[in-house]
């Protein structure tokens, strides 16, 4: 008995450490035998991320030979991306970051590539796409969504409507950081949207005094939005445009108001890549707007470029943040606002929540 | 192998001849130092941060001050102390009668029971959280219920400070049921028959001689439910309401957006602080060493605490039994042991409650999880089993899974020898060490890992995650080893050389048979425990290296697939299919064996 029981330990060992070394061989490999052909792209990973994999990332390498291996990074790349630089450990070549990212990623220290690409000719950019390090290939709505089985006779139209409770009874729902909230606070109050910044934060606060008890739900994750909506558990909420989409998509009776701020996902290279000049004309093929417009007719994303609602349905093009139509009620958001300002006017938003909210 | 071997038979504890020899607490050195180098020093680095100025690097108290003198800070560092008290009282009176149904149980019936009751421990947080999502929510199956049945409330049941303290007792009442487990089952029952003889009925005799002794138990699942639950921040997150902001997730808020490292490392060291400060305390009141080698120091039989204590439990017991004698005479027809059976029966449903409602929503034809689902479609398993991403991040999990149990199991298992052999009184110190991974918030520990791995060239491989996890795993399997050693009549090591087996003969052919069943189970724990680690894979593997939590991680954050429930379907058979592989383990070496068999019967 106890032979064969010892036996069978050292064959499990041996398993083991065989499932061990199999597992860590390929990626000794692969990380080192392909080095010139191929870029590594962190992106946020789940659906978008396939999807940048069929618009962007394998026409890049049918069209250049560079493969891109795209990889997921954490919610909020900053900090990784700043351990990596600052350890020198050349994991990323291109990274997905918003313009408040670049903010945080230049203010005390540099950890950028500079990008040295200008648009075509032809290429018709949005405000803010651009910048000489970052570049924004796929814009996002911060707007309002409710349920159109709750509001059928009157639908609200805007930011207003969305504090006016006796009007419009019901769950409210709100993004748990000050980004974007404090702006509509400020909408709803009557606030021009070009003057909006810099952001009134007393006004701000006060207006969300207002509406602190009508909010059921401080949401946390763009999953958690799109389930909220999606399974009623509000009936008007803050949304980022693609994650509303998601829950209509699904058959829920959810409707997009396009009244509030957008933003934009993009590209920057962080410093010291080894593979700068395959980086940059990557992050220049992203500006093609035959890929935006494949990119934006899988994700609910408005292309930067808008050349490239000459290549998407015109059906797909009313979800769109950057159609026209939608982008005329939009602000974009000011990112160099709140680098500044983000980490005092955070620390008084977990403040007011404290202090309240559902009881 | 040879050295535990010839330490297989150290002396024993009660001999009066004291030979001079190395106490066995030597054992510990491997794991402690390995603690030592990938936990205790990155991580003593990354908070002296704290007390460094940002510019001249000079000694600075700055954020600690800062903390002091305003912001959310003190308020969220009580509500961190409020939740987490609740959740370990909560733990321990829900807990102490279901493990004391199950110490009552067989041993083949209390593995498979403990079993049931293990499951949502092991099972990722964001799963349950999600989980809870759609149960509770105001269109969920459970408001549904209540409003059919005319009860008022059941579309606000999420979203609040109960709930939050809800979803962490689920999720930390099974460490605190497994950790009570081993000491109860090392009671000898013999002793409350003795009382019965005596004329004790049921409920003074349980009070009076079995409760005294399984408070060490209780005393040290207090400890490790009251640090596990202060550095929650996932579940307070996703169903917690305005003002159940914990101290993990304002870690985090400083440290991940705000980049102020010095802030986060300084409430990371306020959190430290306070954890040990708790041990201290508890050391003081509980006597922690009589917890790690249960003999302890001499209490004093006049100390006043415990002549409080004694008589509390004599009171409890009297009054217990005179409530017993009522309900014997009035109530004939139910017997309390099937109202504690029933009562097990409730718990363990539902703590599986939110695992086994995911089943179903893995199988949903709609794109969203919802329970129960509105249409059938087997689609989300077959984008599980033809997508290589999913297929590559299970094949590393596992690999890493099985590397981690393996060296944990062992450095493990010679720290928890070492611990429940020593007579020094350092074992409390080396007790407390290695439990110190509990203690650290895991996003400290990962990004302390990233910079000492960037510096040895470990980022993004397989090895870096592999030492993170060992770490992570190294609390629990060491706490299963000690139970294991603890239960261990070492009577049986002595009787072995006295009948002439040398030290390596008595190692293989008895101690070895008798605590497999707890390597086993240690085995299978740090294995459980790699599986399902979520922080340092993130940090660690640099996007690169994706375990199977890092896949999960990457489709829930911005929309929940029901690829993630077919995964963690997937998953949920492999924990089953691991722990069947213990119990025919278990049944051909011997029906006997295991820490839950050991007990004196």
């Amino acid at each position: 008995m106890s032979a064969t029981t010892r036996i069978s330990r050292r064959k499990l060992l041996k398993a083991a450490g065989v499932a061990a070394t199999g597992v860590a061989l390929p990626a000794v490999w692969s990380g080192r035998a392909s080095a010139a052909e191929q870029i590594t792209v962190a992106d946020v990973g789940g659906a978008p991320g396939a999807a940048l994999r069929t618009a962007f990332y394998d026409p890049f390498e049918k069209a250049t030979g560079i493969r891109v291996e795209g990889v997921a990074h954490e919610s909020d790349p900053v900090t990784q991306f700043k351990v990596i630089v600052d350890t020198n450990s050349k994991l990323w070549d291109v990274c997905m970051v918003t313009p408040d990212d670049v903010l945080r990623l230049t203010q005390e220290k540099n950890y950028l590539e500079p990008l040295e690409i200008t648009k075509g000719p032809d290429d018709e950019l949005i405000p803010g796409a651009l910048m000489p390090n970052w570049f924004g290939f796929s814009a996002y709505g911060i707007v309002m969504a409710y349920r159109t089985d709750v509001y059928k006779k009157e639908a609200p139209t805007g930011w207003a409507d969305f504090w006016n409770t006796t009007k419009f009874p019901g769950r409210r729902g709100l993004y748990r950081n000050p980004k974007g909230v404090l702006e509509s606070a400020l909408l709803a109050d009557g606030v021009d949207p070009k003057n909006l910044y810099p952001l009134d934060v007393d006004r701000a606060f006060k207006m969300m005094d207002k509406i602190r008890s009508e909010v059921a739900v401080w949401w946390t994750a763009g999953a958690q939005n799109t389930q909220i909506l999606q399974n009623g558990e509000v009936d008007m909420a803050d949304t980022w445009s693609a994650r509303a989409f998601a829950a209509i998509d699904s058959g829920a009776p959810v409707n997009i108001v396009w009244k509030g701020l957008y933003s934009i996902d993009g590209w920057s290279i962080p410093l010291g890549t080894t593979k700068l000049k395959q980086a940059r004309e990557f992050v220049k093929f992203s500006m093609q707007p035959e890929r935006q417009a494949a990119y934006s007719s899988i994700v609910a994303n408005g292309p930067s470029n808008l050349k490239a609602y000459k290549f998407i349905t015109p059906e797909r093009a009313k979800v769109l943040p950057t159609l026209p139509d939608n982008l005329a009620g939009l602000t974009v958001r000011d990112y160099a606002y709140w680098g500044k300002n983000y980490a005092a006017v955070s620390e008084r938003f977990q403040e007011w929540l404290l202090m309240g909210g559902k009881k | 192998m040879a050295d535990i071997a010839s330490l297989g038979v150290v002396e024993h504890p009660r001999t009066k001849a004291r030979k001079r020899k190395l106490d066995p607490l030597w054992l510990a050195l491997p794991g402690l130092g390995f603690l030592g180098l990938f936990l205790v020093w990155p991580t003593a680095q990354m908070l002296s941060v704290s007390v460094m100025d940002k510019v001249t690097g000079a000694l600075t108290f700055a954020p600690f001050l800062r903390i002091w003198n305003g912001g959310p800070y003190l308020t969220v560092l009580s509500t961190t102390f409020q939740v987490a008290l609740w959740t370990t009282v909560l733990c321990l009176v829900l807990g102490y009668p279901l493990a004391y149904w199950l110490s009552q149980k067989p041993a083949h019936q209390q593995r498979i029971a403990a079993l049931f009751v293990l499951l949502p421990f092991w099972t990722s947080a964001l799963i349950k959280n999600f989980s809870w999502l759609v149960l509770l929510g105001r269109n969920g199956i459970v408001a549904k219920t209540m409003a059919a049945i005319g009860l008022k409330g059941g579309d606000q049941l999420l979203f609040g400070r109960t709930t939050v303290i809800f979803a962490m007792v689920h999720t930390l009442l099974p460490l605190a049921v497994i950790t009570m487990l081993p000491v109860m089952n090392q009671i000898d029952r013999r002793l409350t028959m003795a009382a019965s003889t005596l004329g004790a009925n049921g409920a003074r005799a349980f009070w009076q001689v079995f409760f005294q002794p399984s408070i060490r138990g209780v005393a040290s699942a207090g400890l490790l439910v009251l640090v596990a639950s202060l550095g929650f921040f996932i579940t307070p997150a996703l169903v917690g309401g305005a003002r159940e902001t914990m101290i993990g997730q304002l870690i985090i808020l400083q440290i991940n957006e705000l980049q102020n490292w010095q802030l986060g490392s300084a409430l990371a060291a306020i959190l430290l602080i306070s954890t040990i400060a708790i041990c201290f305390i508890y050391d003081r009141i509980f006597d922690l060493s009589a917890v790690t080698t249960g003999q302890g120091r001499p209490t004093k039989t006049n100390g006043p605490i415990r002549r409080a204590g004694l008589a509390m439990v004599n009171a409890a017991g009297l009054i217990c039994g005179m409530i017993e004698e009522i309900w014997k005479r009035n109530i004939r027809g139910l017997r309390g042991g099937v109202l504690l059976s029933i009562y097990a029966w409730v718990m363990i449903a539902l703590l599986l409650a939110p695992i086994i409602a995911f089943v179903p929503m893995a199988f949903t034809g709609s794109t969203f999880l919802s329970f129960p689902p509105p249409s059938w479609s087997g689609r989300w398993f077959e984008q599980f089993f033809a997508s290589p991403l999913w297929l590559g991040a299970m094949t590393r999990s596992f690999g890493i899974g099985f590397a981690t149990a393996a060296i944990t199991l062992l450095i493990a298992s010679m720290a928890a020898y070492g611990v429940a052999r020593t007579r020094s009184r350092l074992g409390g110190i080396a007790f407390l060490l290695c439990l110190s991974p509990m203690m650290v918030p895991s996003i400290v520990i990962a990004i302390a890992l990233f910079y000492l791995f960037a510096r040895m060239g470990l980022v993004a491989s397989n090895v870096g995650i592999t030492i993170g996890h060992t770490v992570i795993a190294m609390p629990v399997v060491f706490m299963v080893m000690l139970a294991t050693f603890k239960g261990y009549d070492w009577k049986l090591d002595a009787a072995a050389s006295t009948l002439g087996a040398g030290r390596l003969r008595t190692f293989w052919r008895i101690t070895l048979p008798l605590v497999a069943g707890g390597l086993a189970v240690g085995f299978v724990t740090g294995f459980l425990q790699s599986f399902e680690e979520l922080t340092v894979a993130l940090f660690v593997g640099g996007g690169i290296k994706t375990t199977l939590p890092k896949q999960m991680w990457d489709g829930i954050l911005l929309q929940v697939s029901p690829v993630i429930a077919a995964a963690s379907v997937v998953v949920l058979l492999v924990v089953i299919v691991m722990f069947a592989i213990i119990e025919i383990v278990q049944a051909r070496r011997s029906p006997a064996s295991g820490p839950a068999a050991t007990r004196d019967s």
